[in-house]
């Protein structure tokens, strides 16, 4: 018998016994969606984390640091001597030179120092808040930052000694100003222990003593700037859609040469290691042109005496950490798989019993053992592939509306933006649809077996 | 059919054929020492009471079943210690049924249960849709080849169980009580069309506890008592020109 007219005969089975296959669809449709749903989440929160993890390019860049500073502010290394990082080091400094060096190296797009200065204050439309600014040249404004942009622009390359800057939309929103109407509007920073605090007074002066039980008069708040502040005023020439999580949502993305100067200005510079303003920087940033180019240049860069650090390396131990959740999430899904293997069995013995005489009357035709049998497992795939695919849909569905009502719940109760913990890629759909397709096999091989070795005589006796 | 077959050429041969069936303690031998040979083209009556041992005899002959003891012989070449798929092979390519009952699958169309046994041997949609509506055509019911079995009469059924069995092409139809399911004048009518095939050159091995019938149908009768031949001769029937007999000159059955 020819494997599409056995196929053909299984579908047609199936739809003869509409009820029962509805029903039993029913139940490994509702194993598969479970399985998709768990399968699902992990896929949806590895995405989120890779997707932020691309969006900032982390992948193709790499930390040059000093030997045996790696991962260590000086601030926060024992003892806490802040700036006392030249006495500590042995191993060859970060300097202009070494940056001229590494821009050389093949695979390289561009090398710069980190300039990054995490704490600044910035007043922006009469109000305060705690900012941070990232030096960045021209070269290393790709694609990915272009694409990022939600008004404005960045600067250009004959801008990289100009005082402009590209504001995070994360703040801008806290602020409830528009990226568009920010554009040209100037930010002041300064040294974070310049900032000013906000005073409560009475909206206006009483003309006399309260009088018993009258109304409190309600306060006013008002921003007060220390008076020997030193504001740095910037133009804001861009907004760029910030990381919904973590702590970069706060970032003004400037030129490098600025950026510079904003470190130096924060007055943080030793504390942070390095002296930028003097060409000796704490680390080095490093861009290369695709993921393959970081291994061969972290080596070449770590042969001059440097330690790296590329996120690379905690990727990998992401995507452990992922494997390790999706696995269990998969056996949790997968318990109602089992559920739909026991019904695809009970299911298919039904089936050969009430068509023994049906059987006898195939073999007395000419059906070999294994035309029966791949009849009948045909019936139970078939159940598994359909089932499997109402499942994979009927899960997707419950995923959408799960991230609907999670983006509701992040929107209305933590003011974050949309999220989609759940992600049904095209793998798992298919891989979804496979597993059941081939736990019904499974389910259908002994039903199967006991139908294939049917004695006709005996079948065809049956009433 | 093996039309062009020459007559007398032995087809089936069993040498002292014994079933035994266990029940138990007791064991009743279905078949008791059967030798037997069916020439090429001939149409042979089985006749006995229940248990007299015909159904195995059938059984044993289409490969359905094996025999305890000796051994059943197709053009000389022994059934004994094939396999399982070499016994459905012979099934598929050597023997078409026709049943009581007329087992047809209740929710296959007509036309679908005559092109089965070809699906069974792996042969093209169309080609066996071709060759089951040219089997229903020559059984005179060419026009309901999309009834299902239930939507058809009782001589309808078995009209369409002989198309089926024919599809094939085999060399011996095997028929056990063909006509026990049918009121008279459809089983003059389904009788009727086997000594029609066996006119085409047809050979046809019949069961039935119908002596009578059997008698007026078939050239030779053979009597199985207890598992045993008790009685093996030619019949009147044998004498009758079947020149003039064809499937289509049957009489259409009732509803047709």
């Amino acid at each position: 018998m020819r494997l599409s007219d056995v196929g053909a005969h299984a579908f047609a089975n199936l739809a003869r016994h509409k009820l029962r296959t509805a029903l039993t669809l029913c139940g490994v449709g509702i194993g598969v969606a479970t399985l998709t749903v768990m399968v699902s989440l992990g896929e949806g929160i590895k995405r989120l984390i890779e997707d932020q993890v691309d969006k900032a390019e982390l992948v193709t860049r790499i930390t040059v640091l000093p030997k045996g500073a790696a991962g260590q502010l000086p601030i926060f290394r024992r003892g806490g001597r802040g700036g006392q990082q030249d006495d500590d080091e042995a191993g060859p400094k970060l300097d202009d030179d070494v940056v001229e060096q590494l821009g050389k190296l093949p695979g390289v797009v561009v090398v710069y120092p980190d300039t990054h200065t995490p704490w600044l204050g910035a007043e922006l439309d009469g109000r305060v808040l705690q900012a941070e600014s990232e030096g960045l040249p021209a070269k290393a404004i790709t694609a990915n930052y272009q694409r990022a942009l939600l008004a404005g622009r960045y600067w250009t390359e004959a801008e990289s000694q100009a005082e402009v800057a590209v504001a995070p939309s994360r703040v801008l929103e806290d602020l409830g100003i528009k990226p568009e109407a920010a554009i040209g509007t100037r930010v002041y920073f300064m040294r974070i222990d310049q900032l000013g605090r906000y005073e409560m007074e009475p909206e206006e002066l009483p003309a006399a003593p309260d009088a018993p039980g009258a109304e409190p008069r309600p306060l006013r708040v008002r921003y007060v700037r220390p008076p020997d502040a030193r504001l740095i005023e910037v133009e804001i020439i861009g907004v760029y859609e910030s990381e919904e999580f973590g702590l970069a949502g706060r970032r003004f993305q400037v030129p490098l040469t600025f950026g510079r100067r904003l470190l130096a200005e924060s007055g943080l510079e030793r504390a942070l290691g390095g002296q930028a303003s003097a060409g000796r920087y704490r680390a080095l940033t490093v861009k290369v042109e695709g993921r393959t180019d970081v291994a061969p240049v972290r080596e070449r860069i770590e042969q001059k005496g440097f330690d790296t650090f590329a996120i690379a390396d905690a990727l990998k131990f992401v995507a452990i950490v992922f494997a390790v959740i999706e696995v269990l999430l998969a056996f949790f899904g997968g318990i109602g798989l089992v559920v739909s293997f026991f019904g695809i069995a009970n299911t298919m013995v039904m089936a050969v019993l009430e068509r023994t005489r049906e059987i006898g009357v195939f073999k007395a035709l000419g059906a070999r053992d294994r035309d029966v049998r791949r009849i009948f497992l045909a019936e139970a795939a078939a159940i598994g592939v359909t089932g499997g695919a109402l499942g994979v849909l009927f899960g997707w569905g419950v995923g959408q509306g799960l991230n609907r009502v999670g983006s509701w719940v992040m929107r209305e109760a933590l003011n974050e933006r949309l999220v989609e913990l759940f992600y049904v890629p095209g793998w798992l759909a298919v891989a979804c649809i496979g597993v059941s397709t081939v736990v019904a096999a499974v389910a259908g091989l002994y039903p199967a077996w006991r139908a294939a070795r049917l004695d006709p005589v005996v079948a065809l006796r049956m009433e | 059919m093996n039309a062009t077959a020459a007559k007398g050429e032995t087809l089936i041969e069993l040498v002292g054929v014994r079933k035994r069936y266990r029940f138990g303690e007791a064991a009743v031998n279905a078949l008791d020492g059967v030798d037997l040979r069916v020439a090429k083209g001939s149409f042979v009556g089985v006749i006995g009471r229940s248990g007299s041992g015909k159904s195995t005899f059938l059984n044993v002959v289409g490969g359905l079943d094996r025999p305890s003891e000796g051994s059943v012989l197709v053009q000389g070449r022994a059934l004994m210690g094939r396999t399982s798929d070499e016994l459905a092979a012979y099934r598929r390519q050597v023997i078409g049924f026709i049943f009581q009952s007329f087992n047809l699958v209740p929710h296959l169309t007509a036309l679908e249960n005559v092109a089965l046994p070809l699906a069974l041997a792996g042969q093209g949609y169309f080609e066996r849709r071709r060759r089951a509506q040219e089997l229903l055509d020559k059984v005179g019911l060419g026009a309901r080849t999309g009834h299902r079995p239930t939507e058809l009469s009782g001589g309808e059924r078995q009209r369409v169980a002989i198309a089926r069995a024919l599809s094939n092409d085999p060399q011996l139809l095997l028929a056990d009580e063909p006509t026990g399911n049918l009121d008279s004048r459809t089983a003059e009518e389904i009788m009727g069309m086997l000594r029609a095939l066996h006119a085409e050159g047809c050979t046809i091995v019949l069961v039935t506890h119908d002596r009578e019938r059997a008698e007026r149908y078939c050239e030779r009768i053979v009597v199985l008592e207890d598992g045993r031949v008790k009685e093996d001769r030619t019949t009147s029937a044998a004498l009758v020109d079947l020149s003039a007999a064809s499937v289509e000159a049957a009489p259409p059955a009732e509803g047709a």
